[in-house]
């Protein structure tokens, strides 16, 4: 497992003891721009969903934050699909969903047809 | 007017006869193009009441208000409606490619076909040249090699635009559609019968009039950001993947129909996951005119006995021949995909009757003697590549299922009506609506039967946006607001894949709509204009028969709750239908049987149409 880079999670103190393991899952272009289907990482312990997503747009780019971000970099696309342990979470509540030990948190983008 | 020919051409297949005529700005601004035209022509033109095979339903083509110009994703589109075939109701459906902007620059909007020829014909539209050709010899070809090759060679044009149907079209499939540019289909609901129920075989086009349009100057700018923000995060990842990548995403979320809906997961999705066929399947991508999206991906067939088959993948014929028959091998899903083209059946439809098939052969409802010898069992590609072209050529038992899941199971009875997964007689779609409780409602409203496409309801629902497993009375207003925004975008018409590009997004349309047009247009102008369309299409609809006991879902929707994955035990009851129904007519200011009012057909500029609302109440 590695640790995210502490500088892109704002306030976070981390420590050994205060680490959560947690698994991430990418799929769809956000695999592409990810380079990866799934990892595996330690964040601090008081993480919200949002601030683990944008600590992730730190680690991986500008291609990952246009997968994950509006344009205008505020809110999260609305064809983003985030869920918690498989459950679909709220958009507007990323940054007040807190992550435990253990949480599965995947990213899917949402690719509505043409028709 | 700018960028609209003005120009309807009537043609009168058992006469041999044809004839134009002119319409003014009032239509343009009060129904757009596309559906608007569409709908607008065909209650218009429709004789209530009459078969959706007999003569004289009107195959209308319409093209979209800013076919033919440089605006990016819409240049290209085109609608072809009728009375349905499959539902009795409204038909519709759109394609793109390059045909719609042929039709334009041919020098009509409207294109009225009615009648029936005496033998096998197709139209050959020139510019001002309009002439019905000899088809007898294409009668009983595929769509792609045989008959649109065969028409630019014999008319001697490579530059002849073919929209034509195979031999389900001429076989009255319920479910056979209408073929173009090889790859692209006006698949839903069953045009292509009322295609094959003339006797006409394609309509062939070859425009060389120009397009004009009303401010250039300030258009080029606002097309030079449109195609900025075609190519940019907004569309790439249908360039990159396509749609194809939702499957995992529906596997994920108990969303993903399986075996004929008896599961919303499928052990073996990523056996057919975007991201396998993309990788070992696609050969290239391609894109349509003046679009900078390249959304097609083309996959072709590597081993087995399909080897070599060529199609372009999208989710949804991905999902109907593979884990909605159990088929995980995708060289047959490919090969599927093509047997729907070059016979021209709905990818979908076509899918979703094998999977209902395939149950009902494993149920003891269909032998083995009647399907010609084939184990009709899931999961088995060759069974599902062969019974397709059974039902395309009416061959056997074929000739049952090519009536669609709801003729079929009226036919073959035993109970097959409960797993038979239709609405209004229009074959389910992508998406296992059962846990997902906005779609629900946006599929039991549609106006052509089960649909993802009238409303895009799903996207609250998998978006996080409300609670997907939740029937409450706010998802009216939601899905009403989705209708109304999908009838202008399939107005103007707008390729769906660059909805992201579009601010506001009335704002950017009605600005667009105005630059190419020169008709001033608002943003709650267009908006209002969608709603009168969604209400004109309603009217359309009860005119044809069409009650609230018709706004429903499929019986194993509403019975069956999802067996496994994050949804289990997801099913839509009566009541929350009830529920979300009541809301949903609340907010369209219908009556609880679902009639607009004369207060809003008024507030509409649709009173002319009362006496239809009158008489259902």
């Amino acid at each position: 497992m590695k640790k995210i880079n502490a500088e892109s999670l704002v306030d976070f103190e981390i420590g050994a003891e205060s680490l959560l393991k947690v698994k991430i899952q990418y799929f769809g272009s956000i695999r592409m721009a990810a380079h990866k289907s799934e990892e595996k990482m330690e964040i601090a312990s008081n993480s919200t969903v949002y601030q683990l997503l944008q600590g992730l747009v730190d680690l991986y780019g500008e291609s990952f934050r246009e997968e994950i971000f509006q344009e205008s970099g505020e809110g999260l696309r609305e064809d983003l699909m985030v869920t918690v342990n498989e459950t679909i979470i709220k958009h507007v509540n990323t940054a007040e969903v807190n992550l435990k030990q253990a949480d599965v948190i995947a990213l899917y983008p949402l690719f509505p047809g043409g028709g | 007017m700018n960028a609209y020919t003005g120009k309807i051409l009537y043609v009168d297949l058992t006469t041999g006869s044809y004839r134009t005529a002119s319409f003014d700005e009032t239509l343009s601004k009060n129904y757009i193009g596309g559906t608007g035209f569409g709908v607008k022509m065909l209650i218009d033109h429709l004789k209530p009441g009459i078969d959706a095979l007999d003569p004289e339903n009107p195959l209308i083509y319409v093209s979209g208000a800013v076919s033919g110009t440089m605006v990016p994703c819409t240049a290209s589109k085109f609608g072809v409606f009728a009375k349905s075939p499959a539902t009795g109701f409204l038909g519709e459906a759109y394609s793109t490619g390059r045909w719609g902007a042929e039709l334009r620059m041919a020098g009509y909007d409207i294109l009225v076909i009615t009648g029936k020829a005496k033998k096998p014909v197709y139209l050959w539209i020139n510019d001002n040249s309009v002439q019905i050709k000899n088809a007898v010899h294409l009668w009983g070809k595929t769509t792609t090699c045989e008959t649109e090759e065969a028409i630019r060679k014999e008319l001697g044009d490579q530059d002849i635009r073919v929209s034509c149907i195979g031999q389900a079209g001429e076989n009255l499939c319920k479910f056979a559609c209408i073929i173009n540019d090889h790859y692209r289909a006006a698949g839903r609901t069953g045009l292509g019968a009322v295609m094959g129920s003339k006797n006409l075989k394609g309509v062939a086009l070859r425009g060389t009039n120009s397009v004009t349009v009303a401010e250039p100057d300030e258009l080029v700018k606002m097309c030079k950001d449109l195609y900025e923000r075609a190519k940019g995060p907004a569309t790439v990842k249908y360039r990159t993947l396509g749609t194809a990548a939702n499957m995992l995403t529906m596997n994920a979320q108990a969303a993903l129909p399986t075996r004929n809906y008896q599961s919303a997961t499928f052990e073996n999705a990523e056996k057919v996951s975007g991201e396998r066929i993309k990788e070992e399947f696609v050969v290239k991508t391609q894109g349509c005119s003046a679009c900078p999206c390249r959304c097609e991906h083309i996959a072709i067939a590597k081993e087995g006995e399909y080897k070599g088959a060529v199609a372009r993948i999208e989710y949804e014929p991905l999902m109907a021949m593979g884990p909605h028959c159990g088929v995980d091998d995708p060289n047959a899903i490919i090969k599927g995909i093509e047997i729907s083209n070059q016979y021209g059946m709905d990818a979908i439809s076509i899918g979703i009757v094998v999977g209902f098939a395939m149950e009902c052969y494993e149920k003891g409802l269909i032998t083995k003697e009647q399907t010609g010898g084939l184990e009709l069992n899931f999961g088995d590609g060759h069974a599902m590549v062969e019974f397709a072209k059974m039902i395309a050529l009416r061959e056997g038992i074929g000739d049952v299922f090519a009536e669609g899941c709801k003729g079929a199971a009226k036919i073959i009875g035993g109970g097959s009506e409960k797993f038979a997964n239709h609405i209004k007689g229009l074959e389910m779609t992508g998406y296992d609506i059962r846990g997902l409780k906005t779609a629900a409602l946006g599929y039991a409203v549609s106006r052509r039967g089960a649909d993802h496409q009238r409303h895009g309801s799903y996207g609250h629902d998998l978006g996080g946006k409300v609670d997907r497993y939740k029937a409450e009375p706010a998802r009216g207003k939601i899905v009403m607001a989705d209708e109304d925004l999908y009838c202008i975008l399939d107005s103007i018409i707008i390729c769906k894949f660059t909805r992201g590009i579009w601010n506001g997004p009335y704002d950017d349309i009605a600005r667009v709509y105005s630059l190419v047009t020169g008709i001033p247009m608002t943003g709650e102008e267009l908006r209002k204009t969608g709603e009168r369309i969604s209400n004109l299409a309603r009217l359309f609809n009860i005119r044809e028969g069409l009650t609230r006991k018709d706004d429903t879902l499929p019986y194993r929707t509403m019975n069956d709750p999802i067996p496994d994955g994050v949804a289990k035990g997801s099913y839509v009851s009566q009541e929350e239908l009830d529920l979300m129904l009541d809301a949903y007519y609340e907010a369209r200011g219908w009556s609880n049987r679902g009639v607009p009012s004369d207060e809003k057909l008024d507030e509409l500029g649709l009173s002319d149409y009362a006496a239809i609302a009158a008489q259902a109440r």
